[in-house]
């Protein structure tokens, strides 16, 4: 493993210098290294130096504020997973948050690392997606806003410039009853990336969804939002054929690849599975009654 | 090199490391806890588990320039063999150590689960565990002892 330094700035200001003031030498900024420090010791990174993130108080913390729900990106997930504040009005959070790598690593890794790897399979971006989050990316040139969405690029790769870093996620509590779910399929019960996940949010109305929501992991170069199959339900109760129907229209817009864990054809068939039963979930925990998958 | 003080098992500690050594190698290397064990370097296997801060965290990536003032405690800092902590006493005698590689991290786990959740269920000791790797006992006994370490195990048997 090529030797580099480790900065350790305490406050944002500093640590945007240092991001910004490589020089030729490759700087990156270093959040649990839970993914960064696998690749280098895999020699698949070789950084001259790292911007150790985690000292920096503005980074870090949950925040409710009426209906608006703020995260430091640099909020460890197992904070999330243990948040009393998110458990009780976005339950949805804590338990994609509960579901990535294994104890030990969620007292590591953070949620602006998860989204900023860019893994196709991040379990925090489907969730967040559905949730219509926005981030803030911020360099020593300034600050900016976008919808999350906008962050992935592709696998591993996002639209940060250089120097630049996540400094938080933000998103509003959907008004009225409202419920949502994640499920994630992988091999292992722990310790595995998504081989498909699905994260679905039901804004009900009486009987009818109001509005859908519904977000892939783990089969498209990013994870994708669904906006067919979100046009689809929307004003529909949810009887069996729209979810299957949803459904359908999910697993025709996802593009999964063949790898190691699972061939594309599984995939594409987990996605209309694990759609139905996504949605299904969400509509209950709105408090809906009936909603069965077909 | 930089000069770094924290604890490690209830002792203060000053230590030079580089940049980029790891927690799991500067203990082994620089401090001679030989008890953390290096199994994939990578924080699959739960082998190199510590705890900091009281959290159960994989040192083999967790950059030794960041534990500075901060506390560590390994399987060493636990119990003596003249005196074994309930954790590793369950283990010893639900015979859950085999190879013995993989049972500082559990134990240490295990030692951080029961602090939080006095008596878990099966189900929250599997989940808590889910991060270390055993290839010996196939994990049936290991949860035993926890249980057991716990006063949990059927049959009533107190911690």
């Amino acid at each position: 493993m090529k030797r580099f330094q480790v900065l350790v700035p305490t406050s944002l200001e500093e640590a945007l210098a240092m991001l910004a003031g490589g020089g030729g030498e490759e700087t990156l900024p270093l959040a649990g290294g839970t993914d960064i420090l696998v690749r280098v010791k895999q020699g698949k990174r070789a950084p001259t130096r790292l911007v150790s993130l985690t000292g920096i108080p503005e980074l870090v913390g949950i925040a409710v504020q009426s209906d608006e729900v703020r995260l430091g990106a640099l909020t460890r997930i197992r904070d999330i997973e243990r948040s009393v504040l998110l458990h009780g009005s976005v339950p949805l959070l804590p338990y994609a948050a509960s579901l990535l790598g294994s104890w030990q690593v969620r007292d590591l890794a953070t949620v602006g690392g998860n989204l900023a790897n860019a893994a196709p399979s991040a379990d925090m971006a489907p969730p967040l997606l559905v949730l219509e989050a926005r981030v803030k990316a911020q360099g020593v040139t300034g600050v900016r806003g976008f919808p999350l969405e906008a962050l992935f690029r592709g696998p591993g790769r996002t639209c940060l410039e250089p120097g630049e870093i996540l400094t938080d996620i933000s998103f509003r509590i959907p008004a009225g009853d409202w419920g949502a779910a994640y499920i994630k399929f992988s091999p292992r019960r722990a310790m595995d990336i998504a081989v498909v996940g699905v994260a679905a949010l039901v804004r009900r109305e009486g009987d009818i969804i109001r509005e859908g929501r519904l977000a892939l992991g783990a089969v498209a170069p990013t994870p994708i939002r669904v906006e067919e199959a979100e046009a689809l339900m929307a004003g529909q109760a949810p009887r069996p054929e729209v979810l299957r129907e949803a459904a359908r229209l999910a697993a025709v817009a996802c593009h999964p690849i063949d790898d190691v864990r699972a061939s594309a054809e599984y995939r594409r068939c987990l996605v209309e599975v694990l759609t139905m039963r996504a949605l299904s979930e969400a509509w209950r925990n709105s408090g809906g009654e009936g909603g069965e998958p077909a | 090199m930089k000069e770094i003080s924290f604890w490690i098992d209830g002792e203060s500690v000053a230590v030079s490391v580089e940049p980029d050594e790891t927690l799991l190698y500067v203990l082994r290397e620089r401090l001679g806890r030989l008890a953390v064990k290096e199994g994939c370097g990578q924080g699959e296997c739960g082998a190199c588990t510590v705890l900091l801060d009281g959290e159960p965290v994989p040192s083999c990536l967790v950059l030794a320039v960041r534990v500075a003032g901060r506390r560590v405690l390994t399987v060493e800092g636990l119990g003596s063999p003249e005196a074994l902590d309930p954790v590793q006493e369950a283990f010893v005698r639900e015979g859950a150590i085999q190879c013995g590689f993989c049972t500082p991290g559990m134990v240490l786990t295990a030692h951080a689960l029961l602090r939080e959740n006095p008596r878990p269920t099966e189900s929250e000791i599997r989940q808590a565990l889910a991060g270390n790797l055993c290839r010996c006992t196939g994990y049936a006994k290991i949860i035993a002892a926890v249980k057991a370490a716990a006063g949990t195990a059927e049959g009533g048997e107190g911690a």
